[in-house]
């Protein structure tokens, strides 16, 4: 599969085949961070994250591809392992290969931003099973409601659109009680 | 549906882009006039975003399972303190997911074994399914496995590390370097600590530059340096040694680096990626009271070389 191709797919939604595809790069990103201080488990965790930002801003209709995929990946890799460094007060000069020097606007990246996903991301974990089923089948993998409503036997495509809009209040619900508290 | 779901429906389809050109401009101006609608939308948005996120965050989670530890496991067992079960050795193929959970410790295996490693050809890599079946039932009756540990070598051709850092621990120092460091050994011979410090500097130096070069795992002769009696048998200390500890050993996944010396004693012992401070000093213990190794061999020569022993640790009261 070449960088296109790749790119395609994600764009589509079909993540699974290029994220195994980047998943090949893990050994020498781990290396990379391992060699200026880090662990397997912060590595794993770093990678983790580029590939979701890499995927979001891939998605994004303006999204243009000006390296080889893989030299973008090592650039968001380096970017949030440098933001590491700062978080623990270390600056230490990381001479990675092939890399693109990625700054924050360039990926969409910002602190607040993340929190508050990271934070969403836990309300998530409350709302109910179905809810959940709903909110994955047509956010993510862009099912439409005709096929989640069969899926997931509802009556009607409608009383499954009522019920994903219920459940969006619900966890909307949630995540303002959570605001409250900051 | 009610008028605050109408809502949602509304914003979700301007977000979605799926608003005709006329309501979507409507609509933004509409969001540009009303603060409390703007901020729904933004919330809406994020909410989309992370509901989006968390669906990825799992599916990269199934992937990095699969792509997991290496292609061998070594699987110890400990069903209750009491109780002790011998998975034997698991061929890891990216494809398998292997089911450990409930093992209190695991030894896992780099993830490329060099020549003299066992390495399985395609028939036998259905068979290594089977036997993993076999190894599950048995596993509930408490029995011991160790059939894996017969299984043939294989000359099959090898995959270089394509991913050379990775490899570190199933790595062994060319033998130019071995020279090097005999040459140091016998000039600094009469200053033992000075000796085994300067031997550690180019061993560690070697360690980091030679994942690069891929002809190490192309010649014969060499071996690398092993628990005597196999992995299986070290599988056993190890296991022997964690049942023995009495303390409390926490999740996690512990890997200790030594050098395997020419003779086969170990040293320059450490923790590279460790768990407590507490199991960090019980795993240095551990390597110290294993027996003599046999050392890694290259051209038919013993040579010194780093060697890496991953455990998994299952939580234990």
């Amino acid at each position: 599969m070449n960088d296109s191709e790749l790119i395609a797919l994600i764009k589509k939604g079909d993540t699974e085949k290029p994220i195994k595809l980047l998943y090949n790069e893990f050994p020498k990103i781990k290396a990379n961070i391992v060699s200026s201080g880090g662990d397997e488990t912060i590595a794993r965790q770093i990678f983790h994250d580029s590939l979701i930002l890499l995927v979001e801003k891939v998605k994004k209709r303006d999204f243009e591809l000006t390296s080889k995929i893989t030299t973008f990946l090592y650039g968001i890799n380096r970017f949030l392992w440098k933001n590491e460094l700062r978080k623990r007060q270390k600056s230490i000069e990381l001479e990675w290969k092939d890399t693109l020097i990625i700054s924050a606007d360039d990926i969409d990246y910002s602190e607040e931003k993340e929190i508050r996903i990271k934070a969403l991301e836990k309300i998530l974990d409350q709302v109910s099973e179905k809810c959940r089923a709903i909110f994955e089948l047509f956010y993510f993998k862009k099912q439409s409601m005709q096929m989640i409503a069969e899926q997931l036997s509802y009556n009607t495509v409608n009383s499954a659109k009522t019920q994903k809009y219920k459940c969006m209040e619900k966890a909307i619900q949630l995540a303002e009680g959570i605001n409250l508290e900051y | 549906m009610r008028s605050e779901l109408e809502i949602l429906e509304k914003i979700d389809c301007y977000l979605r882009g799926e608003m005709s050109t006329v309501d979507h401009t409507a609509f933004k101006q509409e969001i540009a006039l009303n603060p409390e609608l703007k901020s729904k939308v933004k919330q809406q948005e994020v909410l989309i975003q992370a509901i989006e996120r968390q669906a990825l965050s799992k599916q990269i989670k199934a992937v990095s399972g699969k792509k997991g530890f290496g292609k061998f496991k070594v699987g110890l067992s400990v069903l209750s303190i009491a109780v002790l079960t011998m998975l034997g050795l698991y061929f890891w193929n990216s494809n398998q997911e292997l089911n450990v959970h409930e093992n209190q410790a695991t030894i896992i295996q780099p993830e490329i074994e060099p020549e003299s490693k066992i390495e399985f050809s395609e028939e036998e890599i259905i068979e290594e399914e089977v036997v993993e079946d076999l190894v599950e039932e048995q596993f509930a009756e408490e029995e011991i496995l160790e059939e894996t540990n017969t299984i043939p070598i294989q000359d099959e051709e090898h995959e270089i590390a394509e991913e050379p850092l990775e490899e570190k621990e199933s790595l062994v120092i060319e033998s130019e370097n071995t020279y090097n460091i005999e040459e140091i050994q016998e000039d600094d011979s009469d200053d033992e600590a000075n000796e085994s410090r300067i031997k550690l500097n180019i061993l560690t130096e070697s360690n980091i530059v030679k994942p690069e070069e891929p002809e190490i795992s192309n010649l014969r002769l060499n071996s690398e340096a092993e628990f005597p009696g196999g992995e299986g048998e070290m599988v056993k200390y190890i296991e022997d040694y964690l049942i023995s500890y009495k303390g409390r050993i926490p999740k996690g996944i512990i890997e200790i680096e030594f050098i395997v010396n020419k003779d086969g004693s170990l040293s320059d012992i450490k923790v590279i990626q460790g768990v407590s401070r507490k199991i960090n000093a019980e795993a240095i213990e551990l390597v110290k009271s294993m027996p003599k190794w046999t050392p890694a061999m290259r051209n038919g020569k013993p040579i010194s070389a780093y060697n890496t022993i991953p455990i998994e640790l299952q939580l234990r009261e």
